[in-house]
């Protein structure tokens, strides 16, 4: 269907005269823009010293008179030898005897170009370059051209995956460059940009400069979508293509709503087209201007009430990573991380779905700490953690990512209590502690409170399955008690397994091994104390079980011995309790004579000689001390 | 590493200077080797080389600024002194050449306000050395010379006194290495000739005829007195008032060098010309091209004084 548009294009050739006054304008027209425009706009977009030609380079120009109004510019470079219908009006070759290059500027205001032959259809540069190759601009100054054109030159874009990549790409903001297209003709290439823009948003082309081809040297040229030989150094460098070779395009969820954007693409599988030209309103490659965009069209929704700037929450304990500051925003992951907590709130089931399927895709690119710190400080501020847990049966879904994205994994102890900081809570619900158990655990302390909380809620088969597995022994668990930096409820748990584990495999274990894990421990009165584990009462009680697995019969005097004199710490009064109770046979009856005299005696020499005193002090104690039997030579080869 | 940029009027040469660097070290020994330090460079340098010795083309003129790494790698006999006692030896040497080639139009005044002079004077203001390209056919023919020079010194020095102004003290601190151009064009020769400063190396198989860098500013002096405009003088003067003295040093170059007699194998001088210039203008079917092979003069004695000056930074 022809649909003619009739618009006004104003013009600018560029070349030499010989007069070695160098490039310059040597003619344009008389309209708004004037030779300065032109020649500031040219200079400023040039692709750099040509190799090949014909090339096409599109960019814009906003309007100095008219707020509001901007143009779309073509350049078409030739060389003037190659230019054939010029009526030999045209200089050649320059002072020097060098072929020189012919530039001729279009500008095309945009908003004629969203006219109504356009509608829904995006004005292809292929389409203008058509149209504006065949115009041979004057050598005198003069009018604006009067173009007309007409929807049945447009040709369909053909779409690929590198044109969605590169269109992806774009929203990076960083320039993209297509390698290795040497082969292919201008037209072909400004085919592949029209590509390109027709899976953006109509409006950006407002904003765009591209080139069919530039110089690598020319290397601080302003072009976000071009052709090159090579790539050139640029800092930071170029998001690169490499023709024909989508495949080796580096584009990964760390390129946030950029890889998000491409697999939008993908799943509409070239419906995007027509919605896209329809977004005509001029757009500029800017944050504030494309994330609207891609909420629009269900990627990415700020959500105002959680953004840093206005929450005032105070910052996890995670100091090395500072807040983004009011205006930077934040990235793409914590977008996405604070959209999901609002869909959650508001209970949006599909938008959930859509929501895990992102924090999937982030989180099988790699993430820096400094990412998980943030991503931590908003399943804290929102409370995330804790609301999957209202998707019943499909909380797990969420957890996965969550975990992958916010802690390391297999989970480590060190993020277990990471999750526990978010969460607020010392009980994970049990879907979280099944998404943990699946992401893996990374050392025995975690896998014994994640155990010991499953048993509880589902029953012991976990638990004594690992048990049995021989991952974990009587020895190994009595050394994570007496391991430093647990929190004591962790600890507490760590207790609870142990003593589950006597109870439950002591058949399996000798006492002899009990006995010697316990005496490197100290007998476990000094780690329960330091670990704040549970009551005086809880520490009585469980150092009692210990010691009744490691001496199945009452303690003799050599057991008292050991216990209480024979260790890297002094006793403590849980462990003399203990002691007491394990060494008078029967609870409740009370010890007389020499065996409570020997636990009195032994009590004060342990506490005395192991304690943290200076040598003098030593010293000045050791006539001072009770007189013990000594022990069997055995039993002080433990350590 | 020093970085070094080029500056000239439009048509001095620049351009085909570097393309000429790498034909120049494989020409004569001069010990050094080059190679390029990323891809762009690395393209510019197969292709510059393929372009002037194969294809026998002169580069079109430069747009905006190109920018290039290439590195020497030598080996330099120096003076070195140890324990007070001077002794010469020879050390492995490499230099690196960040390059900085703008078109010769961002110095002409009528781009006083494009963006790109407004690099060209950054990238100068940051350079630890300048090549600065004197063509002095084009000084007879438009005699731009100061015009073109005065400007971009009168922003460059402002930039460098503005970057330190405590330390500035009216000098720019940058090692100047001024090439008078076009050597191979017969008037320059001429004038070289009838001034008596060409000179001839025993050792030099084509029997070149060549200008001591100590004459070269006497030639170059001779040569501003044909300005067209009469201004050239005020260019060296200038020149002279802007930079230390013991900071600038004179070279008289040619990128494409004589024309080689294929029947004697040696400079005749009576047919010199390398490079074939049909009249300029409309119709000619063929643009400038060079007719024998390239025999580069001075194009990397220049290059390695600057890269053997100490970087300031």
């Amino acid at each position: 269907v022809t649909n003619p548009t009739t618009i006004s294009a104003q013009w600018a050739l560029h070349g030499k005269r010989l007069d070695r006054t160098g490039y310059r304008i040597l003619a344009c027209s008389d309209g708004e823009l004037g030779q300065r425009n032109f020649e500031d706009a040219i200079s400023r977009f040039s692709p750099g010293t040509p190799g090949e030609l014909p090339q096409v380079s599109v960019s814009y120009m906003q309007s100095a008179t008219v707020a509001g109004v901007s143009y779309l510019a073509m350049a078409v470079h030739k060389f003037a030898d190659e230019i054939a219908d010029d009526d030999g009006q045209q200089l050649k070759y320059d002072d020097d005897g060098r072929r020189i290059v012919i530039t001729s500027y279009f500008c095309l205001p945009f908003p004629s170009l969203e006219g109504q032959a356009f509608t829904h259809r995006a004005v292809a540069y292929q389409a203008l370059y058509k149209k504006l190759d065949s115009i041979r601009l004057p050598q005198e100054d003069g009018p604006p051209l009067t173009l007309t054109l007409a929807t049945d030159a447009i040709p369909t874009p053909v779409i690929d995956d590198l044109a969605m990549q590169a269109a992806a790409l774009l929203l990076t903001f960083r320039p993209v460059c297509v390698l290795g297209a040497h082969d292919t003709t201008a037209a072909e290439r400004l085919a592949f940009l029209d590509a390109v823009m027709s899976l953006l948003p109509y409006g950006l082309r407002a904003a765009t400069t591209a080139a069919t081809w530039t110089r690598a040297t020319h290397r601080d040229h302003r072009f976000r979508l071009f052709f090159s030989d090579v790539a050139r150094a640029a800092d930071p460098p170029d998001r690169i293509l490499y023709w024909g070779q989508p495949e080796e395009t580096g584009i990964t969820a760390a390129d946030d709503w950029a890889y998000e954007y491409l697999t939008w693409l993908r799943d509409k599988a070239g419906q995007p087209v027509a919605k896209l030209a329809g977004l005509i309103d001029p757009m500029r490659f800017k944050r504030e201007e494309i994330l609207p965009f891609l909420d629009e069209i269900g990627i990415v929704a700020s959500d105002p009430g959680l953004n840093y700037s206005a929450t005032g929450h105070d910052y996890l304990h995670e100091p090395h990573v500072p807040r983004p500051t009011p205006g930077q925003g934040q990235g793409y992951g914590e977008q996405i991380l604070l959209t999901c907590a609002r869909h959650l709130r508001e209970d949006d089931q599909g938008k959930i779905k859509s929501d895990i399927s992102r924090l999937k895709n982030m989180a099988d690119s790699t993430v820096d700490d400094d990412k998980r710190i943030r991503y931590r400080r908003i399943l804290k501020e929102t409370g995330l953690l804790k609301q999957a847990e209202t998707l019943g049966g499909d909380a797990g879904k969420l957890y996965e990512p969550l975990l992958r994205l916010a802690f390391t994994v297999p989970v480590s102890y060190k993020g277990y209590c990471q999750l526990e900081d978010c969460l607020e809570n010392p009980a994970p619900p049990r879907p979280l502690l099944r998404a943990i158990d699946s992401a893996g655990l990374s050392d025995q302390v975690v896998t014994a409170i994640i155990y010991w909380r499953l048993q509880a809620l589902d029953g012991r088969t976990t638990l004594d399955k690992w048990y049995a597995s021989g991952q974990v022994s009587a020895s190994q668990l009595i050394q994570l008690l007496a391991a430093s930096g647990l929190r004591p409820h962790h600890a507490r748990v760590i207790c609870d397994v142990t003593l589950d584990y006597l109870d439950k495999m002591g058949a399996h274990t000798k006492p002899t091994e009990i006995r010697a894990a316990l005496q490197r421990q100290s007998f476990l009165g000094h780690a329960l104390q330091a670990n704040k584990v549970g009551p005086e009462k809880y520490q009585i009680d469980a150092l009692s079980q210990f010691l009744r697995s490691a001496y199945p019969n009452r303690l003799d005097r050599s057991a008292i011995l050991q216990i209480l004199t024979s260790t890297r710490h002094p006793p403590t009064p849980p462990l003399v309790a203990a002691v007491l109770l394990r060494a008078s046979g029967q609870p409740g009856t009370r010890l007389a004579g020499t065996p409570a005299d020997l636990v009195a005696e032994a009590y004060a020499y342990g506490s005395l000689t192991l304690a943290d005193f200076d040598p003098d002090t030593h010293r000045r104690l050791e006539p001072l001390l009770p007189l013990l039997p000594l022990l069997p030579a055995e039993n002080l080869d433990w350590s | 590493v020093p970085d070094i940029a080029m500056w000239g009027a439009p048509g001095s040469g620049k351009t085909t200077f570097l393309y000429a660097l790498d034909i120049a070290l494989n020409r004569k020994q001069f010990g050094f080797t080059m190679t390029a330090d990323d891809d762009p460079s690395e393209m510019l340098l197969i292709n510059s080389g393929g372009m002037l010795a194969g294809g026998r083309e002169f580069p079109t003129a430069t747009l905006g600024i190109e920018h290039f790494q290439w590195s020497l790698y030598g080996r330099r006999r120096q003076t070195v002194s140890t324990g007070g006692i001077a002794q010469v030896v020879d050390q492995q040497q490499k230099i690196i050449l960040k390059l900085a080639d703008p078109s010769g139009e961002l110095a002409l005044r009528a781009n006083l306000g494009d963006a790109n002079r407004k690099k060209l004077i950054t990238t100068l203001a940051d350079a630890d050395g300048i090549i600065f390209m004197f063509d002095p056919i084009r000084e007879a023919e438009k005699g731009d010379a100061f015009e073109t020079t005065s400007g971009l010194l009168h922003q460059l020095t402002r930039q460098v006194a503005q970057a330190d102004p405590d330390n500035f003290d009216g000098k720019l601190p940058h090692h100047v290495a001024i090439c008078v151009t076009k050597f191979d064009e017969p008037k320059v020769l001429e004038t070289a000739e009838s001034l008596r400063l060409l000179r001839y190396e025993r050792d030099d198989l084509y029997q070149f005829p060549r200008v001591d860098d100590s004459d070269a500013r006497r030639l170059l002096t001779s040569l501003c007195s044909v300005s067209s405009s009469g201004n050239s003088d005020l260019m060296l003067n200038s020149l002279d008032q802007h930079f230390y003295a013991d900071r600038v040093k004179f070279f008289v170059t040619s990128a494409v060098g004589f024309y080689v007699n294929p029947s004697t194998n040696k400079f005749d001088r009576d047919d010199p010309q390398n490079l074939v210039k049909d009249t300029a203008g409309f119709t000619r079917s063929t643009n400038s091209r060079i007719r024998g092979p390239i025999h580069p003069i001075n194009i990397v004695e220049p290059v390695l004084w600057l890269g053997g000056q100490k970087s300031r930074r």
